[in-house]
């Protein structure tokens, strides 16, 4: 186990020099520099030949492009990321602030959506066709076509608007995560609750069911130690699958909350080609993503004890 | 010497309703099983042997229909609640299953599995469901170190002894056997069923035995059902039924296991959609008569012997 965690990490180095490098290959590609982009925002007027110079020199951008990221490279190996070129800031404590930002907003939304979702979606395979079955899954079915983003719009509409009880943006005070939270964890739950509804009743039809009820056990019982466990398997893989949308996800509920998370400030930085800002978070969103699928490949194991990480390619199963 | 009868099974139906149509899976099956035997119901592929088994826990799927009167130590157990019946299920009636890969939990440790019948069918401790399990582990002759495994670190052949402790778990009075050795190599099947005619013995149990392999029956068998298309033909003592078979369809049954390499029997088990207007095994039976495709045949009791056919003739 242990073995097999750090033959994972591992992995991590060469993940991060080739996303890294494709990174700064892409800002270089683009037509526009970051000198006109960023001197035209701090001069507010088109910037002069001699300053253009002068800022390409103090950054190094007149150097080989290959020179430039074999520098950043090196900084970055011994810990530092660099400074924003808009404001200066440290690369690192802004991805810290914003990645606490993001987690706040994508665990509890996720947890929201979990708690919504498996009561709704194992009560609906657990009565299948039924009248509540029926209403769950077209209830689902809205939801899912439901855009998070529209979703936070009339939250905003009932809870700040109209009954004015709750913060329609910011940051500051816990009041501010309700709303944002509420929009994400609700478009989540919609599809979450389709496939809680699935990967249950698939279980209940498979033949360990039948010998659960032969030995004499409650429906209840039933449900809990043999069919939920199973069923937790597709469920997870799912859930980890679904991280992604811890950065890219959440763009436009972040923005429309004004919540200082990752994708907001990626969308940011990548709009006034910052590039440190840009690399750092590329990086170490990589970093992240690699030990987020980490720890879920270890709980899926541990629910799935079928699951062997000696043998990924297979071979000698049976 | 009177028997005393454990199961009585009085004018059992079932049927599967689909969405093409009703299944008649079982048609008037009337039969006993008395304490302490084994009875084993034969027959081909499709004929509802283990339809008929499996309705009597109501281990069904929700589309079948069961209709008619099982009775359980004198006492009718078709009517009870779901609650009520759950009593019965493992702690006086077990199961144990084809296929003991797909029938047991895959993420469970098969100790705990075995521990768990204990537990649910008597309120104890779980170091006591513990005990008992190991207990039963030993009885099925695992090793005992082998009770933190999960199902598939074991063979075919520690599965279905691994399911067979969980069925023994709570020493039900019948045990119910379908097709307990069909996925299992030949070897194997030996020892299963050695296992189970011991345990049968230890725990004077009864075992009705699904199967369609006549070797089993002969190992097995004190009394023998033959089944075909849902409609029981004949039921006879081990004796007699090998000595001479009276339904039709069960000397054939008989004359494949003499020549399994050239002899079949020709035709093939009906659809069971349809309805018989007469006797279905006729369109098969190499001594029909006319009426056997209009009459539909009464079962004939002939002292321990019931047959199902109009052309055999009470002696």
């Amino acid at each position: 186990m242990l073995k097999y965690i750090f033959r994972r990490l591992l992995y991590l180095i060469p993940v991060m020099i080739i996303t890294s490098f494709i990174a700064y290959m892409l800002v270089y590609l683009s037509p526009s520099s970051p000198a006109q982009i960023i001197l035209k925002a701090r001069y507010t007027s088109e910037p002069t030949q001699e300053q253009v110079e002068d800022f390409n020199e103090e950054y190094g951008f007149d150097k080989p492009i290959l020179v430039q990221y074999t520098t950043w490279l090196n900084k970055a190996m011994h810990g530092d990321l660099g400074k924003s070129l808009t404001d200066g800031s440290d690369v690192w404590e802004d991805f810290i602030y914003s990645f606490k930002a993001s987690a706040k907003l994508y665990f509890s939304s996720q947890i929201l959506a979990l708690f919504i979702a498996l009561p709704i979606g194992v009560y609906s395979a657990f009565k299948a066709n039924s009248l509540f079955d029926r209403f769950s899954r077209a209830y689902s079915l809205v939801g899912i076509s439901l855009p998070d983003f529209w979703l936070g719009m009339i939250l905003v509409y009932i809870f700040s608007i109209t009954l004015n009880i709750l913060p329609s943006f910011g940051y500051t005070s816990p009041k501010n995560l309700i709303l944002p939270m509420l929009a994400l964890g609700l478009s989540s739950s919609f599809s979450l609750i389709r496939l809680v509804r699935t990967s249950v009743l698939e279980v209940l039809h498979l033949n360990y069911i039948r010998t659960a009820r032969s030995k004499g056990l409650s429906e209840g019982q039933i449900m809990m130690k043999h069919a939920l466990r199973n069923a937790m398997i597709p469920i997870v893989t799912v859930l980890g699958i679904h991280l992604t949308h811890f950065i890219g996800g959440a763009v436009a509920v972040e923005s429309m909350f004004a919540w200082p998370g990752l994708g907001n400030f990626f969308a940011k930085a990548a709009g006034s080609q910052d590039i440190p800002v840009i690399q750092g978070f590329v990086l170490l969103s990589a970093i992240f993503f690699i030990i987020a699928n980490l720890i879920i490949d270890i709980i899926c194991k541990q629910l799935d004890p079928r699951i062997d990480f000696h043998n990924e390619s297979g071979k000698n199963n049976g | 010497m009177k028997k005393e009868k454990l199961l009585e099974v009085e004018q059992l139906n079932i049927k599967f309703t689909t969405s093409i149509g009703d299944v008649n899976v079982s048609d008037d099956i009337n039969f006993t099983l008395n304490k302490g035997e084994t009875f084993c119901i034969v027959g081909e592929s499709g004929c509802g042997k283990s339809v008929v088994a499996l309705s009597l826990t109501r281990l069904l799927p929700e589309n079948a229909v069961i209709n008619g009167l099982v009775k359980f130590e004198g006492h009718p157990i078709s009517g009870l609640d779901e609650k009520a019946f759950a009593k019965i299920r493992g702690q006086k009636i077990a199961t144990i299953f084809e296929q003991p890969m797909s029938c047991i939990n895959p993420v469970m440790r098969i100790g705990d599995q075995i521990a768990e019948t204990y537990r649910a069918n008597f309120n104890c401790s779980k170091k006591e469901a513990k005990l008992q399990a190991i207990k039963k582990l030993e009885e099925v002759k695992m090793p005992v170190n082998r009770y933190n495994a999960y199902p598939h670190e074991l063979s075919g052949g520690m599965q279905q002894r691994v399911m067979i402790a969980i069925a023994l778990a709570c020493n039900p009075q019948l045990l119910i056997a379908d097709e307990p050795t069909t996925s299992l190599d030949v070897t194997v099947q030996y020892q299963i069923l050695e296992l189970l005619q011991e345990l049968k013995e230890k725990y004077h149990m009864t075992i009705l035995m699904i199967t369609h392999d006549m070797g089993v029956v002969h190992d097995m068998a004190d009394r023998i059902g033959v089944m075909y298309a849902g409609n029981m033909m004949e039921i006879s003592e081990r004796e007699d039924f090998f000595k001479k078979p009276l339904h039709p369809y069960a000397v054939e049954l008989l004359n494949v296991v003499k020549d399994p390499c050239h002899y079949t029997i020709p035709g093939a088990v009906p659809n069971l959609m349809e309805t018989f207007t007469g006797c279905p095994f006729e369109p098969r039976c190499n001594k029909k008569t006319a009426l056997c495709k209009t009459n539909k045949p009464e079962s004939v009791v002939m002292g321990e012997r019931i047959v199902r056919c109009l052309n055999v003739v009470p002696n």
